[in-house]
């Protein structure tokens, strides 16, 4: 498979007061089309961080970063702004849905940047709204009226209308519960079946189990990964060697 | 497009309430604005178009005297040959004490018969009559229905060469010189049999002359009206002349009131604007901080700075143009109320024109306002990086300081947080700052306001002089009146004066008010710049008349009068708007070199304590000088209908002002302390989960709101009281109205410096209330 | 917006200056007299001739008679004369004194003027001056804060890091003036520290393995001795013996060879990582289990409690102690575990039925490289119980030494929780 994201000695630093604290330290990295990639890792290593670098919407600082190609550190908001609205979906742990809007506008939203035609997004926001278990009912609804697990998916539905080239998920099932977690993480495992390459960052082993590569993150460096291959339910050796394999990282 | 039309549907629904906040500041702006243009544009000239209409040519002269000679030859001889048209005719005239408001005017009165409504030029119109009134009516000066309390029907009591006489009102005239108490005459119309009976009152010389007269281009009024009186004196000597030019004194006088008025509404309107401005900014820009994840999340998901900022700018034009539509609607609602006093005090018929220069530099000046700051405010948008949006606005490098440590000082919790806060807002603080102190500006302005207009009354702007009763007499009674007086301990500060026509060289005529000591002059901030005059070679000019002929304080001036000249040094300028500002001021001693003043009554000025001491004496000076005693006038009684006008003009200036004063303080406190509450909510959640009551929470909130409402109140109290008076001042001064130093009572501006703080203070912890009814755990999740 | 400060204030300054020039520009007119002062001082003169109290003196002048007689003065040192005044450039005027007519003359004040604007100018000069002194110096501050104050710090940074002193980070700095410099430089600083650690550690781990190998070949290869002694003793043939004693010999080789290897990587054993975490105390008996691989100890019974020890330093510990005895006592051996009285310690009694050593030398088997004086014919590197106590003390506990008559005694207070 070809590598979508790949980045090159990618380096983000923060500071407070002065103090600079290294959080993703010369990350050499490989992102492939079709991959349901996990980046896991204790909290505070970085994986968010990371998450949003490889998306565009964090400037790193040192390193690149070149998504199918084309070099994105380098360029202006607005530019990264275009390139965002073509090619990335986003997942946010607290939906960002926004308030003021119907679940139908905010998916209509993120349609309309990328066509003009609003009949023809309205189809595309209804088929993605249904395909994510979202009845018509809920589509005029605001997002304070409905579930968490709705809202969430709902804005997997916003994240997914444009056919972005990659998804990317930050915590998805983390202000949820187990039962609205598993629905949004089937949501996004039947978009990966169909070819939807997906970034998800995530703690939880639970969420961990969908992916089929796995990225731990520790100290700002990726310390070791993990291939399981496509998501099959109920799979006793894969969650075994998941364990393991996050065991063997101290996790 | 319809992307944006998406996102400003949902920014509409967010913030509704400051929304329409907003939308009502913009239509008091709007209204304000266009209030102000309509009263400039539209009510304000209504005087001069009225005289077009009626085709009242440049001028109008009274002569009075032997004027039995006067025929068409004569009028031809003087007026003709300058003249593209003249009109003459013949008036019965007396100056008398007409009813007017709750008071009486002194006045001079022209009154006529039917002939009148025949004038070619110069013309006077019905406004409205009752035809059922068949005899012994009167129509009278359209000015006596709109301020003076009359309507179609009353009786109409006056005074007439001692006679009481008592007409029926058949409705009233409109006219271009003698329909206003400012112009100094009033013309009425009587039926015919009245008007034989008053000519027969009054005996044969009460009839004036009236020469109404439309110049030929480039022929200056003034310059004619001298040249016109020299040759009157020349043919025949004994014809007294009273000239009036139409723009100089007619229209002048007339719409002196409204100038005033249209100018305090300006200087309101340019103070309510400044903070709507203000609170314009800091809406738009707290929008943007409180709608920084949202905004966060749009850029995430591909909007550009400009899709957003296109989207905001939508929905504040659209407001905009809500607000400055209804604004200017509800201007066109209230203008009647304000032409009323405008335009009623000039005594012109007035309906309102649609204007469209006012409706749109209303409604773009609020757009163009509303555009360039949401434009200014939201520029930060492209800086909004959306992660740093997601992350709640910690950005990759932070230098925050932690200013008032809760481990260190002493301060109490409370307070401690309440700084803090603080310190979180210091641009809202800023802005807080300069919108509290503005509207203590504009409260201490219409204190001024309604300190000087109405309560206690600046007549300097209506006189040059302000007695307890004045008279007049002859040259040899005078000495013993002037000793009467200072004899009499209930009169004071007695003062004659006399008053003579002299000219320019011949280019304009001048009212010299002779005094034998202009010290005595209770108002000497009649003259503005230098000083009175003291000695025999000093004189003071009018303002305008100097600006008009480039003299300055200092220079020399060549008066003349009756074949004499004399040079005079300037030492003074006044400010007078009688005569045109044509106005001279000097000493006895000083006018003895040009005028002679045989025969010429004295008039005599005295201090009083009100208006029954001005009864009581004029009551003793009749009884011991009698005959001498030309004329008497309780100056009390007298400029009581002159404030007629301006203290209704003043009652709803400072109605109004007050109106909108409250009405911006509350909209500005509620915008204020809704973004406030919004930006702290979360910290409320926390503080609440703390531990910390609502009342904790409710106090810190209105006190972290109180340093710069404090501070605002002491800094511009003290501002506010010095910055009043010159503001008013310069904004009177430049269109040419008096400037005088009005009283600010320190009292009121403490009283508005306390009311503010203590006011707000109990808004705020009103509007904190909200607080009581969230739960921490709402707050906490209601992202 | 703080950067456009300093411009700013820099362009106000401008500008006042521009209109203070501008004021003494257009008012530095000394000609211009006060007409109307002068008219009221002559008047004054002229209506009250002759007191001098109700003259206005707001003006200087002299007041000379028909004969040009000074008949007043406001002050000495004016002109008293028409030539003196018109040397003066003074205003001369006709004054009417009460019918004669006489003369006053206004003193010039474009010298009082000039002395008068001269310190105007001075003071706002002066002035001007200071405020931009106070603005340069606000920016030179400022720019020090911002751009020589990095600088200083990137350079005691680097000196530090040169030093080898990686323990100190770099702070950012507010301006950002060295962009993505910083980050990068104090990203490289923490990358060696990392590279520095890793390195040694592999070191360590290196010395110790060797050690600890050298340590284990010397149990065979005391086996492979001894077997190569009974065989020698007991080969029937010459060239049998030959070979046992060639064994032997090589056997001793090796020793000595083992020995120096694990002299050479034990020098800094004191490096040696001891990490201890909290184990129950069943793991110890599990580890004296499997030291005492000849079965020598009896059964003994464990008292349950938590205790705090490095697994892999207490076997080696162990396997130490239970060398030596093996080597020097050759008896059987009792172990007895119990907890202390204030249950602070598991005391662990490992005790022999041997000679056990000299009162005297029992201080000393603890040092590096001591051995009794019972280890003649043994051989050893005399580090065995240094080790165990450093191991020991490394996981918060203590050792004792006792001679148990019989027999020698170690006993170990291992920490428990």
């Amino acid at each position: 498979m070809a590598n979508i994201i790949t980045t090159k000695k990618l380096c983000k630093t923060f500071s407070n007061g002065g103090v600079q604290q290294h959080v993703l330290r010369n990350i050499d990295l490989e992102i492939r089309e079709g991959d349901f990639t996990v980046i896991m890792g204790a909290s505070g290593a970085g994986k968010s961080t990371l998450l949003y670098a490889l998306s565009g919407m964090d400037k790193p600082s040192l390193g690149e970063i070149l998504f199918d190609g084309e070099e994105i550190t380098k360029m202006t908001t607005d530019q990264l702004a275009l390139f965002r609205r073509k090619n990335c979906g986003f997942v946010f742990q607290q939906t960002y849905l926004v308030d003021s809007m119907s679940i139908m506008d905010n998916v209509l939203s993120a349609g309309l940047l990328v066509n003009n035609d609003k009949k023809e997004v309205v189809a595309k926001a209804k088929k993605v709204l249904t395909s994510v278990d979202i009845n018509e009912e809920l589509w005029n609804k605001f997002p304070s009226q409905v579930s968490g697990g709705e809202a969430q998916r709902a804005g997997i539905a916003r994240a997914l209308v444009n056919t972005p080239r990659m998804v990317f998920a930050d915590e998805p099932t983390g202000a949820l519960n187990s039962k609205t977690g598993k629905d949004v993480l089937d949501a996004l495992t039947k978009f990966n079946e169909n070819g939807q390459s997906i970034v998800m960052v995530t703690h939880d082993i639970t969420s961990a189990r969908r992916g089929s590569r796995i990225l731990y993150v520790k100290d700002g460096e990726i310390a070791g990964e993990l291939n399981l291959g496509k998501y099959v339910s109920g799979d006793r050796e894969r969650h075994m060697m998941l364990r393991d394999f996050l065991g063997g990282m101290g996790w | 497009m319809n992307k944006i039309l998406l996102l400003t549907g949902a920014h509409w629904r967010k913030n509704k309430g400051t929304s329409i906040g907003l939308v009502l500041l913009m239509i008091l702006a709007s209204m304000m604005i266009c209030i102000s243009l309509l009263l400039f544009t539209d009510a304000y000239p209504t005087a001069s178009r009225e005289s077009d209409r009626l085709n009242s040519g440049d001028g109008c002269c009274r002569l009075t005297g032997d004027i039995d000679a006067i025929d068409d030859a004569f009028i031809n001889d003087v007026f003709g040959n300058d003249s593209d048209d003249v009109y003459y005719y013949r008036t019965l005239y007396n100056m008398g004490s007409v009813p007017f408001g709750t008071g009486s005017l002194i006045i001079s009165c022209q009154f006529g018969g039917a002939d009148m409504w025949e004038r070619p030029i110069g013309r006077t119109e019905i406004v409205t009559e009752d035809t059922s009134i068949t005899s012994d009516y009167i129509y009278l000066p359209y000015q006596f229905y709109t301020s003076g309390g009359f309507n179609t029907g009353d009786t109409f009591d006056f005074e007439y060469h001692g006679t009481k006489l008592s007409l029926k009102v058949r409705g009233f005239l409109t006219t271009g010189y003698f329909g206003c108490n400012n112009s100094g005459v009033f013309e009425f119309v009587v039926d015919d049999d009245t008007l034989s009976r008053l000519r027969d009152l009054s005996g044969a010389d009460a009839t004036a002359v009236v020469v109404i007269y439309d110049l030929k281009d480039g022929v200056r009024p003034g310059k004619f009206m001298i040249k016109a009186s020299n040759r009157i004196a020349e043919v025949n000597s004994s014809v007294v002349v009273d000239g009036y030019s139409l723009r100089d004194d007619a229209i002048m006088n007339r719409t002196f009131m409204s100038l005033i008025i249209a100018v305090s509404i300006m200087v309101v309107t340019v103070v309510i604007l400044t903070v709507i401005l203000l609170m314009l900014t800091n809406s738009i820009t707290n929008y943007t901080r409180e709608n920084m994840k949202t905004l966060g999340a749009l850029k995430a998901i591909g909007y550009t700075s400009s899709d957003i900022k296109r989207s905001i700018l939508a929905l504040f034009v659209i407001l905009s143009v809500i607000g400055s539509a209804l604004g200017v609607a509800a201007a066109y609602s209230l203008i009647p109320l304000f032409a009323r006093f405008a335009v009623g005090q000039m005594g012109i018929p007035y309906t309102p024109s649609f204007s469209i220069i006012s409706v749109c530099c209303a409604v773009f000046a609020v757009l163009f306002f509303t555009v360039i700051v949401t434009l200014i405010s939201i520029r930060k948008i492209r800086n909004i990086e959306p992660i740093v949006a997601l992350r709640d606005g910690i950005e990759s490098h932070n230098f925050r300081k932690n200013h008032f440590r809760l481990d260190k000082g002493s301060r109490g919790l409370n307070r401690s947080l309440a700084l803090k806060t603080m310190m979180f807002n210091k641009k809202q603080n800023i802005i807080t700052f300069f919108v509290t102190g503005l509207v203590i500006f504009l409260c201490v302005v219409s204190l001024l306001m309604y300190e000087n207009f109405d309560r206690d009354p600046k007549l300097e702007v209506l006189t040059w002089d302000i007695c307890g009763g004045m008279l007049t007499t002859d040259d040899e009674t005078a000495d013993e009146i002037m000793s009467f007086l200072s004899d009499r301990s209930d009169a004071a500060n007695e003062r004659s004066f006399r008053t003579a026509g002299i000219y320019y060289k011949d280019e304009d005529s001048l009212n010299a008010y002779v005094y034998e000591d202009l010290s005595k002059i209770n108002n000497q901030h009649v003259c503005y710049k230098g000083r009175m005059p003291q000695y025999d070679n000093e004189i003071a000019i009018g303002g305008r008349f100097a600006k008009a002929y480039g003299y300055k304080v200092g220079e020399e001036i060549e008066m003349n009068c009756g074949g004499k000249s004399f040079s005079y040094l300037i030492t003074g300028l006044l400010q007078i708007t009688n005569n045109g500002g044509n106005i001279v001021f000097m000493t006895g001693e000083a006018s003895e070199h040009i005028i002679s003043w045989d025969g010429v009554p004295v008039q005599i000025a005295f201090d009083c304590a009100d208006s029954a001491a001005s009864d009581v004496i004029i009551e003793a000076l009749q009884s011991e000088f009698g005959d001498s005693l030309y004329s008497t006038t309780n100056f009390y009684e007298a400029i009581e209908g002159s404030l007629v006008t301006f203290r209704s003009l003043s009652k709803l200036m400072l109605i109004m002002v007050c109106s909108i004063s409250a009405a911006v303080i509350l909209l500005v406190l509620f915008l204020l302390i809704k973004a406030l509450i919004y930006n702290k909510r979360r910290d409320y959640g926390i503080y609440k989960a703390l531990g910390y009551t609502s009342r904790d929470l409710i106090l810190q909130t209105a006190i972290s709101f109180m340093p710069s409402i404090i501070l605002a109140s002491i800094v511009f109290s003290v501002v506010s009281y010095f910055a009043a008076n010159p503001y008013m001042n310069i904004a009177m001064g430049s269109f040419g109205i008096i400037e005088a130093d009005f009283d600010i009572p320190v009292v009121g501006v403490v009283i508005i410096g306390c009311c503010t703080v203590v006011l707000s203070f109990l808004f705020a912890v009103f509007e904190a209330r909200k607080i009581r009814k969230i739960e921490a755990y709402d707050m906490l999740v209601g992202e | 917006m703080r950067k456009y400060i300093f411009p700013i204030l820099v362009v106000v300054t401008f500008i006042v200056e521009g209109a203070l020039c501008g004021m003494f520009y257009s008012k530095m007119v000394f000609s211009n007299n006060d007409t109307v002062q002068i008219n009221t001082c002559l008047k004054s003169v002229e209506t009250s001739y002759g007191n001098d109290q109700l003259y206005d003196k707001t003006l200087d002048y002299v007041v000379l008679d028909n004969n040009g007689k000074v008949v007043f003065r406001t002050k000495e040192g004016l002109s008293e004369s028409v030539n003196e005044a018109v040397t003066n450039n003074d205003t001369i005027l006709d004054i009417n004194l009460k019918g004669e007519l006489g003369k006053i003359i206004f003193h010039n004040r474009t010298a009082d003027n000039i002395r008068y604007y001269r310190t105007r100018i001075v003071i706002s000069l002066v002035c001007c001056s200071a405020v931009q002194m106070i603005l340069i110096f606000a920016f030179y501050i400022y720019l020090r804060k911002t751009v020589t104050k990095p600088f200083e710090d990137l350079n005691d940074f680097a000196v530090r890091v040169a030093g080898g002193n990686l323990d100190v980070p770099l702070k950012m700095d507010k301006g950002n003036v060295f962009g993505s410099f910083s980050e990068a430089f104090d990203l490289m600083r923490t990358e060696l520290k990392k590279a520095r650690v890793a390195e040694k550690k592999a070191n360590d781990d290196k010395k110790e393995m060797v050690a600890k190998l050298s340590h284990d070949i010397k149990t065979p290869v005391a086996s492979i001795k001894s077997t190569s002694e009974i065989g020698y003793e007991l080969a029937k043939d010459e060239k049998s013996q030959e070979y046992f004693n060639l064994i032997n010999t090589k056997t001793d080789q090796i020793k000595v060879l083992v020995d120096n290897l694990f002299e050479s990587s034990v020098n800094d054993a004191t490096e040696i990582k001891v990490s201890p975490s909290e184990y129950n105390s069943t793991v110890i008996k599990e580890l004296v289990k499997k030291s005492d691989y000849l079965n020598r100890a009896e059964d003994f019974v464990m008292p349950s409690c938590m205790v705090y020890i490095d697994k892999l330093r207490m076997q080696q510990s162990l396997d130490n102690i239970f060398m030596n005895s093996y080597k020097y006592a050759d008896t059987k051996i009792t172990v007895t575990a119990d907890e202390g009285e204030d249950k602070d310690y598991l005391i662990l009694t490992i005790r022999d039925y041997g000679d056990g050593v000299p009162e005297s030398e029992l201080p000393l088997l603890k040092e590096k490289y001591n051995r009794g004086s019972n280890c003649k014919d043994k051989d050893g590197a005399g580090l065995g119980l240094y080790l165990t106590d450093y191991f020991i003390t490394n996981m918060n506990g203590r050792m004792r030494l006792e001679n148990a008559e019989p027999g020698f005694a170690v006993i170990l207070y291992v920490r428990s929780i």
